[in-house]
This record gives C-alpha cells, sequence and structure tokens, in this order.
C-alpha cells in the first residue's frame, strides 16, 4: 500500500479505537456487525437502495424499535481493510471514491422519522443524542480539517509552536484568501437536504 | 501518541527488512496534513456537495488487488 494511504488508514484505525475507549461514546456498527435474524425480520430488512447500510440499518432498527437497540463493541483487530489497486496511482483514485462514498450520508439522514408511534415513544434525549451525533460526525467529516489546521496555526503563535519550527504557521500568518476559500468551501455543509 | 499506538498495532515485520525504511515511517507522518486533506476532508466535501446539488452517487465496488 501506498505511504500516504497508510498514514490515512493508520489515523482512521485510530480513530475509531479512541471512540470505543470513550465512556459514554454514541456508538454506531462499523462494517462488520451482527444482529439478530428476529430484529433484521422486525424491520423489514435491509433496504436495496442504500450505500451505507451499517449505520442505516442500525438506525432503522433504533427508531423502528422505540429506541432499544444498542451497539455492543467487540475489540478485536481487524485488518485488511485498506484499498489496493492494481497500480499506484489507480491505488489512490480508489482510496478517495471509497471515501466519497462512505461520506454519502443520504440515505442514512433521511432514516429518523419523528412521526411514526414507534419513535415517539423513545425519550427525547435519548432521540437528541443519537441524532446530534449523527449530524456532529456528518458536519465534522468535511470540516475538521480545517478546524484543526486552525486550530494547530492559533496554537502555534504561542511558544511551544516555534520551538518545533511551527511559527510560520502562526495565526497572524495565515492568508485571507485561505480563511475566506475554507467559508466558501465548508458552506455547503450547512445546506439543509429533504 | 499516535505514531506510538500505530507502531504497537502494526504486525510484525516481514523477514526480509530493510533496515534504512526504518526512519522513513516516521517521515511519512509529516504527510498528515496533505493526506487528510485530500482524503478525508475533500471526498466528504465532494459527497455533501452533490448531495446539496441533488447529483446522485453511483455505487462501484472498490479495486482491490
Amino acid at each position: 500500500m501506498p505511504a500516504p494511504l497508510r498514514i490515512q488508514n493508520s489515523l482512521g484505525g485510530i480513530n475509531h479505537l479512541a471512540k470505543l475507549m470513550r465512556k459514554y461514546t454514541v456508538l454506531f456498527p462499523q462494517s462488520t456487525y451482527s444482529l439478530s435474524m428476529r430484529m433484521c425480520h422486525d424491520v423489514g430488512y435491509w433496504d436495496v437502495d442504500v450505500v451505507p447500510e451499517d449505520w442505516h440499518m442500525f438506525l432503522k432498527c433504533f427508531f423502528q424499535l422505540g429506541g432499544e437497540p444498542d451497539v455492543q463493541p467487540i475489540l478485536l483487530p481487524v485488518g485488511n481493510d485498506g484499498v489496493r489497486a492494481v497500480s499506484y496511482r489507480r491505488t489512490f483514485w480508489e482510496h478517495y471514491q471509497q471515501a466519497r462514498r462512505h461520506a454519502w450520508a443520504a440515505p442514512t439522514s433521511r432514516t429518523p422519522s419523528s412521526s411514526s408511534r414507534a419513535t415517539r415513544r423513545i425519550p427525547f434525549l435519548r432521540r437528541l443524542r443519537r441524532t446530534y451525533s449523527l449530524t456532529e460526525n456528518h458536519v465534522l467529516w468535511s470540516s475538521q480539517w480545517f478546524l484543526i489546521t486552525g486550530v494547530a496555526a492559533n496554537m502555534s503563535a504561542g511558544g511551544w509552536g516555534g520551538f518545533i519550527g511551527l511559527h510560520p504557521f502562526a495565526q497572524h500568518n495565515i492568508p485571507t484568501w485561505f480563511i475566506t476559500t475554507s467559508h466558501y468551501i465548508l458552506m455547503p455543509c450547512m445546506i439543509r437536504c429533504s | 501518541m499516535m505514531i506510538i499506538l500505530d507502531m504497537m498495532m502494526r504486525p510484525a515485520r516481514p523477514k526480509r527488512w530493510r533496515v534504512w525504511l526504518y526512519p522513513v515511517q516516521f517521515v511519512q507522518w509529516m504527510l498528515m496534513a496533505p493526506i487528510t486533506l485530500f482524503f478525508t476532508a475533500l471526498p466528504a466535501l465532494d459527497a455533501q456537495v452533490r448531495l446539496a446539488l441533488g447529483r446522485r452517487l453511483e455505487y462501484k465496488v472498490t479495486e482491490k488487488a
């Protein structure tokens, strides 16, 4: 696998591990999961027109079954999840395509329905927590890079930044075009689609 | 911290490991900022902009060698 993509996959693995370690985290099933046949039958099985089926299936069960289903993590290492296509360049392209598909949230976001009887049975805070987590994940997915870069640049204005050579990225050195472009790039994240 | 965690989670190195590659595994972390921009933030923005504009996304199985 190309070294740059190894970085990306390592970061992904550490990120998922960190989420599992948090005490009050809201978990969603990730790629490899199991559920009971009974629950699957009760909610009408998987939707055939949904790409991110793991989150969608969980939310479908969660909302249709009154908020009772929850995710129990199993701490087992999973390997060989990185993309490796037939050529070096193609690997990057396929990785981009896969990341874009993972971020495709339309079918997932259409799942929560406040009108059904089962959904109204779910305590408001439990529903809010789940929906907030879903929204937070998708909003931060596209904006975290800009946020982290901004924070790192701000911190570098302090003492330690200069010590490790980050002072060129201090806040006063962030060009105006970067801030303006970030605003325009991130604006679509705020558009709600129905 | 991330570099240490990454090293702990990796499988054993192959037997024919070239020693000069050892420092490279630290140097590659300097690519973190551009890589996460191109392979995390931009694909997500791409997907969200397509969603906002009402454009479809076809499911294509990821090519793996």
